[in-house]
C-alpha cells in the first residue's frame, strides 16, 4: 500500500471550536494519517471523540483548524478558492441522514446533475449520460427514478442517491460520515455491499466514520480508534481486531453486542462508564480515568502515539495489557 | 416456556386510520411472557414492535383501532377491558416501561429525587422522607455514584448513560412484575450500552421480573434474552428460545436477517446477504404471506394464502408454509 502516493494525507490536524470568552474546545488534536487509492480507513469512536470533526475539517467545512490536509499532495488550506473548487471533485462526502441530505424540492435528475453543472459540464447530453451511468452503478434504474423526488424513496434508496451524487464527479476519495447508522439491518447490508463493491471496482479511497465496530470490520482495511479527540490506536484492521493494543480498543471491542448467544461474554471492566468532558481532559493519558490498567505514570505522562511491531501505532504506556482477554473469545460459530 | 405465563397476548390487531386507508400496524399477534424471563422483541423499523409494547400499557394514540377479539391478559387481569383507574394501578406499578430516549422521558424542570419519589408516593403510599430514602437506595442499585447528591440534580446535569440509569431506577421503584424496555440503549454509546444492558439483566434476575426487551439489534437480543420474538410487517413470524433461534432460524426472514448482520469475526469486506426490496406498508388486508414478495423460498401458495402462526412440537412458534428444517 505504501508504494502508492496517498490521495489524502492528514498531518497534525487540530479542530478547534471557539467557545466565547477566549475559551476554546479542541475537538481533535494531533491527528495524522494517510489514505491510499482503493483503501478504506475507518475512524472509530464514541460520540464526542472528534471523528466527525475530522471528517468535516477534511471537507473544509470547519472554520478553525490547524495542521495540514493534503489531497493529491496539495495542502487544502493554502489553495485559493478557485483552486480548491477545482480540486473538490477529487474528494466528496456522504452523510448520515440520507433523507435530510437531499433537497426535498428537487427531482433526482436535478440533484445528480447539480455537481456537474457547478463544475462546468455544459453539455446536457453528457450530463445525462454521466448521471445514468452513476445510477446504474449504485443499483437504481435511471428510467424509474430520474423524475422523482427524494420523499418517494426509502432511506436505503436515498442513501444510494447520496452515494450517486457523490460519485457523479468521479472522486478519488469518498468521505463517509456514519453512512449506514440510520438504516435498518437488511438495508444496511445492501449499502455496505455497495460501498465495498465501489471501492473495489473504482479503486475508490474511503474515509469511513463510524461508531459501529462490526460495520467497520466489514468495510475497513485500516482502522484509527479515536478517544477524546486523539488517535488511541491506528493500524491494519486485521491486527487491531485480532489483538487490540490499546486498552480502549480492547474495551470497545468487548462491548460490541454480537449476534451470537454463545459469544463468550468477557466484557472488560472499565472504571466508570463516563467519558470525561473534552473541555477538561484528564492529565496524563486521556483514557486513564476509565482504564483498568492505569498507574501513576499513566496519570502523569501523556503517551505518544508510538509504532509497534505490526505496522500499527498505539498511544499507550502499556500496549497489549488487556489484549489477551479479547483474543480468548470463542471462535465464530454463527448459524 | 416454563411455568404459567405472566402476560399473554392473543389475536391482537392494531390499525391506524390514514388518508390512504386503514394502516395495519399489528395483525394477529400472540405472545406469552413468563415470570423471571427476558423476551426480546426484534424487528426492523415499521415491524410493529413498539406499537406492540405500547399496546400492553394502553399507551397507543386514541385513534388506534384494536381488533375486537384482542386480549391482553396480565396475571388474571384483562388489560384491554380495565377501566382507566384500574389501569392506572397497573401502569408504573406492576408493569413499568423504559423508553429509548432518557432525555425526553425525564421532566427537565424537576429534580431527579422528585421524579423518583413520584411513583412511590402515588403507588406505594410512601411519605416524602421514606420515598427519599428509597430513592437513594434505588440510585445505588442502578450504579449511580454519590446518590444523595444526584437527587438534587436535574436531568441536564447528567450524562446520557446516567439519565438512562435514573429512568431505570424509576421503572423498578415499585417492584414491577414486568418491565418493558423499548430500545433502552439505542441512544447510547456502545460501552455505555453494554453497561446498561448488563444492569437491566442483573435487575431482572435479582427481582425475578419478567422483561420485554424491544430492540432492532439482534446482537443486543443475543446476549440479553432468554426468548426471541421476531416481528415482520406487523406480525410475529417466529418465536424460539434465543439459542435455538440463532442456531436454527427457521423462518426465511429470520434467516435472511441473521445473514445481513456484519460480525466482528467475519472476514473483512465479506459480502453480506441482503433482502431485496423493503418491508410492505399494509393498508386494509394483505393477501398471502407478508414476506412473500421478498422471500427466496417463495412458492405459489405463499402469494395467495397467508400462513398462520403455529406451534411446532417443541412449542416454538412459526409463521411460514415452508420453514427451513421441515424436511419438505
Amino acid at each position: 500500500m505504501s508504494a502508492t502516493t496517498p490521495i489524502l494525507s492528514v498531518r497534525d490536524l487540530a479542530v478547534i471550536y471557539p467557545l466565547g470568552g477566549g475559551r476554546t474546545l479542541r475537538a481533535a488534536e494531533d491527528i495524522s494519517f494517510d489514505v491510499h487509492p482503493g483503501e478504506a480507513l475507518a475512524l472509530v469512536g464514541e460520540s464526542g471523540c472528534g471523528k466527525s470533526s475530522v471528517a468535516r475539517a477534511i471537507m473544509q467545512l470547519q472554520a478553525h483548524t490547524e495542521g495540514q490536509i493534503l489531497v493529491d499532495g496539495q495542502d487544502l488550506r493554502r489553495l485559493s478558492r478557485r483552486a480548491l473548487k477545482a480540486l473538490r471533485p477529487r474528494f466528496q462526502m456522504i452523510f448520515q441522514d440520507p433523507i435530510s441530505s437531499l433537497n426535498p424540492r428537487r427531482r433526482v435528475r436535478e440533484i445528480l446533475e447539480a455537481p456537474l453543472r457547478i463544475t462546468g459540464m455544459r453539455d446536457a447530453a453528457a450530463r445525462a449520460r454521466r448521471v445514468a451511468t452513476v445510477l446504474d452503478l449504485v443499483g437504481l434504474d435511471p428510467q424509474a427514478v430520474l423524475g422523482r423526488y427524494p420523499h418517494e424513496f426509502s432511506g436505503g434508496q436515498c442513501q444510494r442517491l447520496s452515494i450517486a451524487r457523490a460519485l457523479v464527479l468521479e472522486p478519488a476519495l469518498l468521505v463517509c460520515d456514519e453512512p449506514v447508522s440510520a438504516l435498518d439491518v437488511s438495508v444496511r447490508a445492501q449499502v455496505l455491499n455497495l460501498l465495498n463493491e465501489l471501492r473495489e471496482r473504482l479503486g475508490l479511497a474511503m474515509l469511513f466514520i463510524s461508531h459501529d465496530l462490526a460495520v467497520v470490520r466489514n468495510i475497513a482495511d485500516r482502522v484509527a480508534v479515536m478517544y477524546l479527540g486523539r488517535i488511541a490506536e491506528i493500524g491494519a484492521a486485521d491486527s487491531i481486531f485480532n489483538g487490540p493494543a490499546h486498552p480502549y480498543t480492547a474495551a470497545l471491542l468487548s462491548a460490541v453486542p454480537e449476534p451470537d448467544p454463545d459469544a463468550a461474554l468477557q466484557r472488560l471492566p472499565m472504571k466508570s462508564g463516563e467519558i470525561p468532558s473534552p473541555l477538561a481532559p484528564p492529565p496524563g493519558c486521556r483514557f486513564q480515568t476509565r482504564c483498568p490498567a492505569a498507574d501513576d505514570h499513566c496519570r502523569r505522562v501523556p503517551p505518544e502515539l508510538a509504532g509497534l511491531q505490526d505496522a500499527r501505532s498505539a498511544a499507550c504506556h502499556k500496549p497489549f495489557v488487556l489484549g489477551p482477554a479479547v483474543r480468548e473469545r470463542a471462535p465464530a460459530g454463527r448459524a | 416456556m416454563t411455568g404459567e405465563a405472566l402476560l399473554s397476548i392473543s389475536r391482537l390487531g392494531v390499525r391506524f386510520p390514514t388518508p390512504r386507508g386503514e394502516l395495519s400496524a399489528l395483525e394477529d399477534v400472540a405472545l406469552e411472557i413468563s415470570a423471571g424471563r427476558t423476551t426480546a422483541i426484534v424487528g426492523e423499523s415499521g415491524s410493529g414492535k413498539s406499537v406492540l409494547s405500547r399496546s400492553i400499557l394502553r399507551l397507543l394514540p386514541r385513534k388506534a383501532i384494536l381488533s375486537p377479539d384482542a386480549a391482553i391478559r396480565f396475571d388474571g387481569l384483562d388489560l384491554l377491558r380495565l377501566d382507566a383507574r384500574a389501569m392506572q394501578r397497573v401502569r408504573g406499578r406492576r408493569i413499568a416501561m423504559v423508553f429509548q430516549d432518557p432525555m425526553t422521558s425525564l421532566n427537565p424542570v424537576r429534580s431527579v429525587g422528585a421524579q423518583l419519589a413520584e411513583g412511590m408516593v402515588l403507588h406505594l403510599r410512601l411519605d416524602r422522607a421514606e420515598a427519599g430514602r428509597r430513592a437513594v437506595e434505588l440510585l445505588k442499585r442502578v450504579g449511580i455514584s454519590s446518590p444523595e447528591r444526584r437527587l438534587e440534580q436535574f436531568p441536564h446535569q447528567l450524562s446520557g448513560g446516567m439519565r438512562q440509569r435514573v429512568v431505570i431506577a424509576m421503572a423498578i421503584a415499585c417492584d414491577p412484575e414486568l418491565l418493558i424496555a423499548d430500545e433502552p440503549t439505542t441512544a447510547l454509546d456502545v460501552t455505555v450500552q453494554a453497561e446498561i444492558l448488563d444492569l437491566l439483566r442483573r435487575l431482572q434476575q435479582e427481582q425475578r421480573m419478567a422483561m420485554i426487551l424491544v430492540t432492532h439489534d439482534l446482537g443486543v437480543a443475543a446476549g440479553h434474552s432468554d426468548d426471541i420474538v421476531v416481528m415482520y410487517a406487523g406480525q410475529v413470524v417466529e418465536r424460539a428460545p434465543t439459542r435455538t433461534l440463532f442456531r436454527e432460524p427457521r423462518m426465511p426472514y429470520t434467516r435472511a436477517l441473521l445473514g445481513a448482520i456484519p460480525g466482528l469475526r467475519d472476514a473483512p469486506h465479506a459480502r453480506l446477504s441482503t433482502i431485496p426490496g423493503r418491508p410492505p406498508t399494509v393498508y386494509g388486508t394483505a393477501q398471502g404471506c407478508r414476506f412473500a414478495p421478498r422471500c427466496g423460498q417463495r412458492q405459489p401458495r405463499c402469494e395467495l394464502d397467508g400462513p398462520a402462526l403455529v406451534a411446532d412440537p417443541t412449542g416454538n412458534l412459526l409463521r411460514c408454509w415452508y420453514p427451513a428444517g421441515a424436511g419438505a
